[in-house]
């Protein structure tokens, strides 16, 4: 019999990065649209940094869980769905690597130079040749910015195609992703 | 050739009391340079660890009295990673290019009491820009040969040029910076 849900391991990355990224998504935005006082402010940026750099490091993690073990079928589907779901988690692999790269890009060019204390932990080194570079900043700026709205719209997608199959497909699509035991 | 060795002598030595008025030796581990500022919102402060100073002072000749201090810039120290690591970069002091700050007396005149008015240009970041500051220095300590004063400076960042990239606007950083310069030392 096929496996019925993903490993305890890739489970356990996918709801705490999750989370994460939530608090990502809500940090980023509110650092650029809501707050003003810049001593919260600059916390904020230093600690979205901080947990940007251990996304970045559990994703490569996360892709060699999702390489080296055995994933759960999809329920049966028609083909375009299929498609879809395959295009909608290749695309969320992409953005979760391509945010943290973005991010540190920026990060890196900035004009400010400030260096990237992992919650005053480690420092975390700057991409030496983006060193102050103005064009590279904007750039790197604009695709983080950019990357961070479809990122919401791929997470959305995704949450909405589990509802969706739950609710009108009746299929236990959560148990893939939960810890059920066998006929539960 | 005596004659005229005796007088190169007086010259010499009569020259070396004209040059020098009474030098100083400036004792580091009870002297401190430390900067201040705000950064947002949240004040900072930090040292410069290695620093020299040439002190040369008579309040009776003070045409001759001169004060020549030497920062190393790479030794600004905060105790904080994220100020640390930032202060060497290119935008700020740029030790690199930069490694030394040079204050030069230009005058030094009685201002009243035992308080003296230091004239002088500030050199960082190869921007000489003019400061002023008054000194207290009592009469019965410089008669001891000992100095052992206090006092402070504000700049303008921006007029050196430092953070001028990051933060022209002085949105993070404040524009004015504190210096508090402690000073001991004794004469040679």
């Amino acid at each position: 019999m096929a496996v019925q849900r993903y490993n305890a391991v890739a489970i356990t990355l996918h709801w705490v990065m999750a989370i994460c990224f939530v608090l990502m998504l809500g940090s980023g935005l509110a650092m650029i649209n809501f707050i003003v006082a810049p001593s919260l402010k600059f916390q904020l940026f230093q600690w979205h940094k901080s947990l940007g750099v251990l996304l970045l490091l559990a994703f490569f993690l996360r892709l060699a869980v999702r390489l080296t073990t055995v994933t759960p079928p999809l329920p049966p589907l028609p083909k375009w769905e299929r498609f879809a779901a395959k295009l909608g988690h290749i695309g969320l692999y992409v953005w979760m690597i391509a945010l943290p790269l973005t991010g540190w890009a920026m990060v890196s060019a900035s004009p400010y130079g400030l260096p990237t204390i992992v919650f005053g932990w480690f420092e975390w080194p700057h991409i030496e040749p983006l060193y102050a570079n103005e064009s590279a900043y904007k750039l790197a700026k604009l695709a983080h910015w950019v990357m961070a709205y479809i990122f919401i719209a791929l997470i959305l997608g995704h949450i909405g195609a589990v509802i969706k199959h739950t609710v009108h497909d009746k299929m236990p699509l959560l148990r893939r992703m939960w810890f059920f035991k066998k006929g539960e | 050739m005596i004659k005229y060795a005796g007088l190169a002598f007086l010259l010499s030595t009569a020259f070396a009391g004209g040059a020098y008025a009474q030098p100083y030796d400036v004792d580091s581990q009870k002297s401190s340079i430390t900067f201040s500022g705000v950064h947002a919102g949240n004040a900072f402060s930090g040292v410069f660890k290695t620093w020299q100073a040439e002190v040369d002072f008579d309040p009776e000749d003070l045409a001759v009295s001169t004060i020549r201090t030497t920062i190393q810039t790479a030794t600004a120290h905060t105790g904080n990673k994220m100020y640390d690591g930032t202060l060497p970069t290119p935008d700020w002091f740029d030790v690199k290019n930069h490694p030394e700050a040079i204050f030069e007396s230009q005058t030094i005149a009685h201002k009243e009491g035992d308080v003296y008015t230091v004239d002088g240009i500030l050199t960082i970041r190869e921007q000489a820009v003019p400061v002023s500051f008054d000194v207290l220095l009592p009469a019965d300590d410089l008669a001891k040969g000992q100095i052992e004063t206090a006092f402070s400076i504000e700049l303008d960042r921006l007029a050196f040029g430092i953070g001028k990239k990051s933060d022209a606007a002085a949105e993070w950083v404040s524009q004015n910076i504190g210096l508090e310069v402690k000073l001991h030392a004794s004469r040679k």
